[in-house]
């Protein structure tokens, strides 16, 4: 055995999703911002990403990140989101694993119990909040980039299902969200397949009938993720609801879903049924939470939108020390979609 | 972060199988043998095996096997099979990756650039030879317990396919083995998703059909995979072909599956297609490849049988420390089946 290539990783899920974050390694791509150096690993040196995520080491795990040092000035570190397949330019769990990281190595200090710095991700800077928990657990709060709805209730058709009512909105990606009760749905364990069933028909049917564009961003475009929500809830702090995002090409999201709860959150705002400060809890179908509120109010090109920040614990997993043998026939691994 | 458990692993694969090897963090269960202590921890302490298989650790991996030091005073090491449902008695493939393990980090040095060695597996004492290619690859020979024919040529009901034959041979679990062209198959990676279909149709005919009874083991009954097989042709020393096996419920095998190659060799040699001695080359879907041969004939309680051995190459991928935060609500992991 011979490595020619040992990659430092740290092994995290944020409530319950797993992310694996490189900490060492790799050196920095060319570029002068995070944004031009994830551009320069999805156009000309994509190798990481197919090796961390591709079998046989990245079997069953949709998301990986780098670690770089930061370009922008006010930021403490970058980070480069590389998911099975794209670059996506934000995630809520991601930047929760990666910031988890960052603080849970010590690449970042943390004085007493909270700490505030700030991430330059692809889609720019984010702010972040950690704080550790009375029972030892390490809280990661973000403030996400505007959500906002580009319709509510619109009627969607679905083959074998009927007509139904969705909202279509953004919260970093543009989500299809229909109401999981009407749906016959509790968001239950033993619902998954079904879940992932119906979310794919939902996700299909909105691709052809329901045009979404960003207001200031040409190049995103398009609902990519359905989303089945239960109704909300009254709480004693504030609102509560569970909800399940299902990923292409069928899969259901193991956390609450960061920029699905913020694409939920700018509905619920629309709705009246979420003010500003207020507390929104949003479970997964495992039973784990993201806490969140909404910051204040603004507006995207135009259109009326929210600051959301979301709140998730990570925790460290493992650390991984991963390496290519070149006899090893599979430099960047292989897929098999069976 | 605090670890009130830490787990070493190799992260290995064999000819593209993954396997993770556990080489220290725990100490062996109680019992006179390695059968005994693979017991004990299937009805005492199932804790590791779970650990280290569900999410999030364990997403998309279905092998780990935790090494132990030997009961049997004739044998070099031990180890534990531990699989997403159950703890197996043998397997090719986790057989490779946990020799592997051994020798490339030292744990069993190799003379030069090979060796012999005795594994003491739940199934008894299986002898490893470990030799190290031209190009610094390492290859495993392992000789397998007796091997044998169930049924040749036996019709299958198959809803939605009609009548097909299938040979039903024992090479460690007992396979249904069809012809890939009959079905349309040549057994390519765009296939996957069909293979996977027809071969979960096969395997549930013949769960109902086939009567499959191991002679003098009898907990081992019941076919539990289907092959998917291509036709046997020559080549300069000996005979080739191509295979995907379907395990429950329903994957391929990465690797060209060493107990599904074992039961094929049986089958070969009741129809006499390949001689004692004569080298075949198994390949999977993705292009890896087992070469096997007959050793010798023998019986098994009555039946004739073939003593087979399996050689592949394994390569470690990773090193990791797994670790468990008191505050992580998920202990052993969580499973979500969608």
């Amino acid at each position: 055995m011979r490595w020619k290539r040992t990659i430092t990783v740290a092994d995290v899920h944020a409530e319950g999703e797993p992310g694996r974050v490189v900490v060492g390694g790799v050196m920095p791509p060319p570029g002068d911002t995070i944004l031009e150096q994830m551009h320069y690993m999805r156009d000309h040196d994509d190798w990481l990403r197919k090796f961390l995520l591709n079998e046989p080491r990245g079997a069953g795990i949709a998301s990986a990140n780098v670690i770089y040092p930061p370009k922008h000035p006010d930021a403490q570190a970058g980070y480069v989101i590389m998911e099975s397949v794209e670059y996506p330019p934000m995630s809520g769990s991601n930047t929760i694993c990666t910031a988890t990281a960052l603080i849970e190595l010590g690449i970042l200090p943390m004085e007493g119990r909270e700490q505030t710095f700030t991430l330059e991700a692809p889609a720019g800077l984010i702010a972040v909040t950690a704080r550790r928990m009375d029972d030892g657990a390490l809280e990661i709060e973000f403030t996400n980039q505007p959500a906002f709805v580009i319709a509510l209730d619109h009627p969607l058709e679905i083959e074998g299902v009927g007509t139904i009512p969705v909202d279509v909105s953004y919260g970093g990606m543009f989500y299809a969200i229909a109401d999981a009760k009407a749906l016959g749905f509790a968001i239950q364990a033993d619902e998954a397949k079904d879940l992932v069933a119906m979310g794919m028909k939902i996700t299909r049917a909105t691709i052809e009938q329901v045009e979404a564009k960003h207001p200031t961003q040409p190049a995103f475009e398009g609902v990519s993720i359905s989303q089945l929500a239960m109704p909300l809830e009254d709480t004693s702090q504030g609102k509560k609801s569970r909800n399940v995002c299902i990923v292409q090409p069928g899969r259901i999201d193991r956390c609450p879903c960061g920029t699905g709860t913020c694409a939920r959150m700018a509905v619920l705002h629309k709705r009246g049924q979420l003010a500003v400060g207020e507390t929104f809890e949003n479970w997964s179908i495992i039973d784990t939470r993201f806490r969140t509120s909404i910051v204040e109010e603004t507006e995207v090109g135009g259109v009326p939108a929210i600051i959301p920040r979301v709140a998730g614990r990570g925790w460290l997993a493992g650390m991984i020390q991963y390496g290519h043998d070149p006899s090893d026939p599979f430099p960047e691994g292989y897929r098999l979609d069976d | 972060m605090r670890w009130t458990r830490t787990i070493s692993v190799a992260d290995t694969h064999c000819e593209g199988t993954p396997a993770r090897i556990v080489v220290g963090g725990v100490m062996p269960p109680p019992g006179d043998s390695v059968k005994e202590q693979m017991m004990y921890l299937r009805d005492h302490d199932d804790s590791l095996r779970k650990f280290l298989l569900n999410e999030p650790r364990g997403a998309g991996i279905s092998s780990c096997d935790l090494i132990v030091p030997p009961k049997d005073p004739a044998a070099d090491a031990g180890y534990i099979i531990m699989e997403t449902v159950e703890y197996p008695p043998m397997s090719g493939s986790n057989t490779i990756s946990t020799a592997t393990a051994l020798i490339e980090l030292g744990i069993l040095r190799m003379e030069g650039d090979s060796g012999n060695f005795i594994l003491e597996s739940p199934a008894g004492l299986i002898h490893i030879s470990a030799r190290r290619d031209e190009d610094g690859a390492l290859e495993i020979t392992f000789t397998n317990q007796p091997a044998f024919v169930v049924a040749l040529d036996h019709p299958l009901e198959v809803p939605g396919i009609g009548t097909i034959v299938v040979d039903v041979a024992y090479g460690g679990m007992f396979f249904a083995i069809a012809d890939a062209p009959t079905l349309g198959f040549s057994v390519s990676p765009d296939e996957a998703k069909d293979i996977v279909a027809t071969g979960m149709l096969i395997t549930m005919a013949a769960i109902e059909q086939i009567d499959a009874h191991h002679p003098t083991e009898p907990e081992f009954h019941g076919v539990s995979i289907s092959q998917i097989a291509c036709p046997i042709e020559d080549v300069a020393g000996g005979k080739k072909s191509r295979n995907a096996c379907v395990v429950q419920p329903g994957r391929i095998d990465r690797s060209p599956t060493g107990t599904g190659t074992c039961a094929r060799l049986a089958v070969m040699r009741a129809r006499n297609q390949i001689a004692v001695g004569e080298s075949f080359e198994n390949r999977s879907i993705i292009d890896t490849r087992f070469f096997g041969h007959v050793v010798r004939e023998t019986e098994v309680g009555g039946l004739p049988a073939v003593i087979p051995t399996i050689a592949g190459r394994g390569w470690v991928s990773g090193l990791i420390q797994y670790g468990y935060d008191p505050s992580d609500p998920f202990p052993e992991g969580y499973r979500l089946d969608d």
